[in-house]
């Protein structure tokens, strides 16, 4: 509150100011590591359907390649 | 370690996994340090009084969203040159980021010009190019997610990103070339800062963790990238495995 009242007449500009910025890099975060959670899913329930990586199974890869992946 | 180690996928993945947490903790770290000194420590303006504050964050995110589209462009010419697939999921993972700290500068620069301007927004050379710079990464977004094959876009997207890498100068010198509202450069400058150390401080402290804050945030997203790819890589083997079986 003491911080508040410094901020003179034009509070309600700052306050908003550095709350959207919280809420936008805020959401920003959380949307990354959703993100992230379900592409771990994803992979986790493939690999559990018997799919691999070739890199996992020893040959390092390129992450765009098509064919890197092999069938159960 | 070498950046050739860290090009490949895999010791990307395994080395970013290590690092990113030790970036978060340093971002929240810096960051409440630097508001720390921005909301309390810092004096107020003798003209704009405590509305100086909004400099704290606006100055950082437009500097953010600037540098997220330089990362772009040198990403875009790592995907045009040596087509590595690294460039492409790097300058992808930074465009939403460079998007987000964009939208917070033009939000914040607006708010900080209506109490001082009288005017929520200008049509001047910095602040419309600063909107261009918003549109274009609006654009590159929407330009990539147009592809269902990531490799495919990725060089026609890195070839757009670098002709609109043109606006960042112009951002930059917009304040020098016309006539704008908004104020000329106080911080880069060739004869150095022109603000006292006590406001100066907060800012290159604020500018340190939000520059912490991004490269946390870019390696997150990079690595939500690699693993979308990978998730899309096995889904067509598990397609073109289906197909096999049925036919």
């Amino acid at each position: 509150m003491e911080i508040l009242s410094s901020l003179g007449d034009h509070a309600g500009f700052i306050v908003a100011a550095y709350l959207v910025t919280f809420v936008a890099i805020g959401a920003l975060i959380v949307w990354i590591r959703i993100d992230g959670a379900a592409q771990k899913r994803a992979l986790d329930a493939l690999q559990r359907r018997g799919f691999r990586r070739r890199a996992d199974i020893g040959v390092d890869v390129d992450i765009d390649a098509d064919d890197e992946e092999t069938a159960p | 370690m070498g950046l050739t180690d860290l090009a490949n996928p895999t010791r990307f993945m395994s080395y970013s996994a290590r690092i990113i947490p030790w970036l978060w903790a340093l971002a929240v770290l810096v960051l409440g340090f630097g508001l720390y000194m921005a909301l309390v420590v810092s004096p107020e303006d003798y003209q704009q009084g405590a509305t100086v504050r909004i400099m704290y964050i606006h100055v950082p995110a437009a500097y953010m969203g600037m540098g997220a589209y330089t990362l772009i462009a040198i990403s875009s010419i790592g995907t045009l040159v040596w087509r590595h697939p690294l460039a492409d999921v790097s300058a992808r993972a930074a465009a939403p980021i460079g998007a987000a700290f964009t939208f917070v500068a033009l939000v914040t620069g607006s708010l900080w010009g209506k109490p001082m301007w009288g005017a929520w927004w200008v049509w001047d050379a910095r602040l419309t190019s600063v909107l261009v710079l918003f549109l274009m990464y609006l654009g590159l977004i929407a330009l990539w997610r147009a592809f269902d094959d990531p490799a495919r876009g990725a060089r026609i997207v890195a070839i757009l990103a670098l002709v609109g890498f043109v606006n960042i100068p112009i951002i930059k010198y917009s304040v020098e070339w016309w006539n704008t509202l908004h104020q000329p450069a106080s911080l880069m400058r060739r004869d150095g800062p022109s603000m006292p150390p006590s406001m100066l401080v907060p800012l290159l402290v604020m500018l340190a963790g939000v520059s912490v804050l991004f490269v946390a945030m870019h390696l997150s997203a990079m690595r939500n990238e690699v693993l979308r790819r990978r998730v899309r890589a096995m889904q067509i083997t598990a397609a073109r495995a289906a197909a096999t079986a049925g036919a």
